[in-house]
């Protein structure tokens, strides 16, 4: 993967996620954060901090990007989501607008 | 034993009809008893002559004739004569055909039947057939009846059998038939003393469930154990001293005395029917609805123009019909409409999945696992208000998740559906609950819990109160009066928004209430199907209610159109939203005075009024031009007055419902195409006038639409479906596709009053 296509999120434990530019603007806060005008810090790195979201719902974030990728493009699977997790992935995608 | 009741639908008359039909549990191959089997042994009973409403009462006269506290065979107030009524209600081990056996069916209700004579007479069916008698031996049961009070009353319930499909039985053996009887007839039970005294003083009891019958019948006298003993006994005049004795046959009768017992039967009835109807009128009055008188309307109607001066006079309404005529006067409004489906003519169905939000599914994997939830401490009011929408529409809503919700010191509580909520729970999470943040209350659908003193008894214990509470809504509590109104309302000074829709019980003195301790504070009224409510005595307390943005009178069918021009005198230069579909009696006069007056006017809702015309709609147009939201349905406007109104004052529109308008057709389709670029929600349901071209250029024109409901409209074909090329907007109502999922597609998540923000004082 060429570096201008992806991105990097930061979970709060300092965990990195490298992904996909494409998979990322899933949430609308990311695509807000790296496309908008103006320089935010965000776009011009290319890296993302979060240091609400811990490092396990950050993974099952970027896995839901992914899927959702997936299903758009036809691929209709389900998407699993532990219970213990539900909790804070809701705060979380609330925030993230996905 | 089980006893199943079954409501039979015989007619109209006999709609409470109520058969009871008895098994035995051990016997499974003892069906059902359909109508339709016309097999023999069942007992049938008719039930002609009786209207409905003697029936429903009826139901309380017999209690149960299975009740549980009878130990031993009994049958009550029968002692008083010393006779015994033993029957056998139940053939299964009477016959011992056990294929052949069905239930016992026989109505509590103390059925009309035909007599022998051909006329109807309420009493008992008398048995006329000859059984088909088993040779086997029966068991009979012996019913001794005792002294206590509790004693179920049977008046003439019969039991008898026929051998032919639904043929009425008659009781009344000839003589050389008897011996054969001995198979357990069920008897009517006749007394001319069990009628009268028995049942007056039994009649103010409040039945327990199991006098009702609506207990299981376990092991009452009604099980058919072996050895029981049948006594059959049939009385009819207390001097006639009829040895008690255990004897088999029992069935001592004849069709005279039948008749004769039958007649005492319907004497008793009727003494208690009388006496029964007297306590029911006095229940009755709280419940009843006044027919308010109509209101002249007269004078004021002669204000109105004329519908041939439409277009006449001036203002934009006029001038757009003025064009539109012009328009059509060249050619037809359809031709005029140049709309070609576009050339990738792809099947929409497969294309372009809605990917589901993660937010979604992860509050649809949260509610799933609802009971592991330890603390919604953290969650922000918004995402408590989805979950618990979400787990109401799942029916996964409990006592434990509205414990989380009250927790702490919340400031929402949002439940839409509070049904499964008792009084108790009700009870015992709120007195718990730290009520002083509290904004937003929300309890719809809490018929169940909401009694009268919910809230003296939730406040009373703490020093809790409701000192913050803006927005409350108890929609459906169908038990709340206006006193549990009123301790609701006075310990809540800052309400700025009450909803009390189908709150039946109130009456114009909640209003009055409301008026005294909110006056112009309130900002949103919804008492939508509150029928109680007499409209005209609530104007006064309609002149303090200042600065009302909101109000919703929907379904008040008593409201006319003096009501609205005094309302709207006092509060129309804030109304926001007014909703009176279902108040039939307003005309346009109503709307005359709307559009004088309510400029700022966003939402209307005017569905099912059928006295508008094309008139009102002009009033309405030049008044009312930034109207946002307009509801319309099965409403007489014809396609120019409709085109005419969106050309002029249609711009601002962003939902508009054009349900049932059986006249709009292609010059609506036209004006909106050219004048509603905001328009976000477009109902045509039912409008049949608009076909694929005009349905196309809409959709096409519309850019921001996003929601299009088609139900009804057999004309749109996949020419539009496939056609047209609006990428965002979802079209439901065609196809079998999904509804329920774009039902809150627009509606704006967590919002506190519709139109103005909470004062600052309350905002966190």
């Amino acid at each position: 993967m060429k570096k201008e296509d992806t991105v990097k999120l930061i979970s709060a434990e300092g965990f990195e996620f490298v992904i996909d530019k494409k998979a990322a603007m899933v949430s609308q806060t990311i695509r807000n954060m790296l496309t908008s005008p103006g320089s935010f810090a965000e776009s011009e790195h290319g890296e993302v901090t979060f240091p609400e979201i811990s490092t396990t719902i950050l993974e099952k974030i970027c896995q839901y990007f992914y899927w959702s990728l997936q299903y758009a493009s036809g691929k209709e699977t389900e998407f699993h989501i532990e219970p213990e997790l539900t909790l804070e992935l809701i705060m979380a995608a609330n925030y993230l607008d996905t | 034993m089980k006893r199943v009741n079954e409501i039979v639908d015989r007619g109209s008359e006999n709609s409470g009809l109520k058969k009871v039909r008895f098994w035995d549990g051990i016997d499974e191959s003892c069906g059902a008893l359909d109508k339709t089997e016309g097999d023999d042994q069942r007992v049938f009973v008719e039930n002609e002559g009786i209207d409905s409403a003697q029936v429903d009462k009826n139901e309380d006269l017999f209690r149960d004739i299975v009740p549980d506290y009878l130990d031993g065979p009994s049958l009550g107030s029968l002692n008083k004569s010393n006779n015994i009524w033993d029957f056998d209600i139940n053939f299964d081990t009477i016959f011992g055909n056990e294929e052949e056996q069905k239930g016992l069916v026989f109505d509590l209700n103390f059925p009309a039947h035909r007599t022998q004579n051909g006329g109807t007479e309420k009493g008992c069916i008398v048995y006329t057939e000859n059984p088909m008698i088993n040779e086997n031996r029966v068991d009979i049961i012996d019913i001794a009846s005792d002294d206590s009070d509790n004693e179920v009353e049977v008046i003439g319930y019969t039991c008898g059998y026929n051998n032919a499909k639904g043929k009425q039985i008659e009781l009344g053996m000839p003589d050389d038939r008897m011996e054969n009887l001995s198979l357990g007839l069920g008897m009517i039970g006749m007394d001319n003393a069990v009628g009268e005294s028995s049942l007056l003083a039994d009649r103010e009891k409040r039945y327990s469930r199991e006098e009702k019958g609506k207990a299981n019948v376990v092991d009452s006298w009604l099980s058919l154990q072996a050895n029981y003993s049948i006594d059959l006994d049939l009385l009819t005049d207390s001097d006639e001293s009829i040895p008690r004795e255990d004897v088999e046959l029992g069935l001592a009768v004849s069709s005279e005395m039948a008749e004769r017992a039958l007649r005492q039967a319907e004497q008793a009835l009727r003494t208690r029917e009388n006496l029964n109807r007297e306590a029911w009128k006095e229940t009755a009055k709280r419940f009843a609805r006044k027919n308010f008188p109509v209101q002249d309307n007269g004078k004021e109607s002669s204000s109105l123009r004329s519908i041939e001066q439409l277009g006449n006079s001036s203002g934009p309404f006029s001038d757009a019909l003025k064009m539109l005529r012009e328009r059509t006067s060249k050619r037809a409004a359809q031709q005029l409409i140049e709309w070609k489906p576009s050339k990738e003519n792809r099947d929409r169905s497969i294309s372009l999945p809605i990917v589901p939000s993660l937010l979604d599914l992860s509050l649809k994997a949260l509610a799933e696992n609802a009971e592991g939830i330890v603390s919604l401490e953290v969650v922000p009011d918004n995402l408590r208000g989805r979950l618990t929408d979400m787990l109401c529409d799942i029916r996964k809503m409990n006592v434990h998740i509205m414990n989380l919700l009250v927790e702490g010191c919340p400031t929402e509580i949002r439940i839409k559906n509070c049904s499964w909520l008792t009084e108790k729970q009700f009870l015992q999470t709120f007195r718990r609950c730290q009520t002083k943040d509290l904004r937003v209350l929300q309890l719809d659908l809490c018929g169940q819990c909401m009694f009268d003193f919910a809230f003296r008894d939730i406040l009373a214990p703490s020093s809790n109160c409701f000192s913050s509470l803006a927005i409350v809504s108890l929609r459906g509590a169908c038990r709340l009066s206006d006193s549990g109104l009123k301790d609701l309302v006075m310990s809540a000074p800052s309400l700025q928004s009450i909803n009390l829709g189908q709150c039946t019980l109130l009456t114009c003195n909640a209003i009055n209430v409301i008026a005294d301790s909110l006056g112009s504070n309130l900002k949103e009224l919804y008492i939508d199907g509150c029928q109680k409510i007499n409209p005209m005595m609530i104007l006064p307390a309609f002149q303090k209610f200042k600065y009302l943005e909101v109000l919703s009178v929907a379904g008040i069918d008593s409201i006319t159109d003096r009501f609205v021009s005094e309302m709207i005198s006092v509060c129309g230069q804030s109304i926001k939203e007014l909703d009176l579909a279902d108040c039939v009696k307003l005309t346009d006069c109503s709307l005359k005075t709307i559009g004088g007056n309510c400029a700022d006017l966003c939402s209307l809702n005017i569905s099912n009024l059928n006295n508008l015309t094309d008139v009102g709609m002009e009033y309405l147009a030049n008044g009312c031009r930034s109207i946002q939201k307009l509801k319309l349905c099965r409403n007489e406007f014809s396609d120019e007055a409709m085109a005419a109104y969106i050309e002029s004052s249609g711009e601002s529109l962003t939902e508009l419902l054009l349900n049932h308008m059986t006249k709009v057709g292609p010059n609506t389709a036209l004006s909106l195409a050219k004048r509603s670029r905001k328009l976000l929600s477009l109902d045509i349901s039912w409008c049949r006038r608009i076909n694929n071209e005009a349905l196309g250029l809409i959709v096409d024109s519309c850019s921001s639409l996003k929601l299009l409901k088609v139900f009804g409209c057999r004309q749109i074909t996949d020419v539009f479906l496939n056609g047209h090329s609006n990428p965002l907007v979802r079209i439901i109502g065609q196809k079998l596709a999904p509804i329920l999922d774009h039902v809150n597609l627009l509606e704006p998540e967590g919002v506190l009053l519709h139109y103005s923000p909470l004062p600052i004082s309350m905002e966190f």
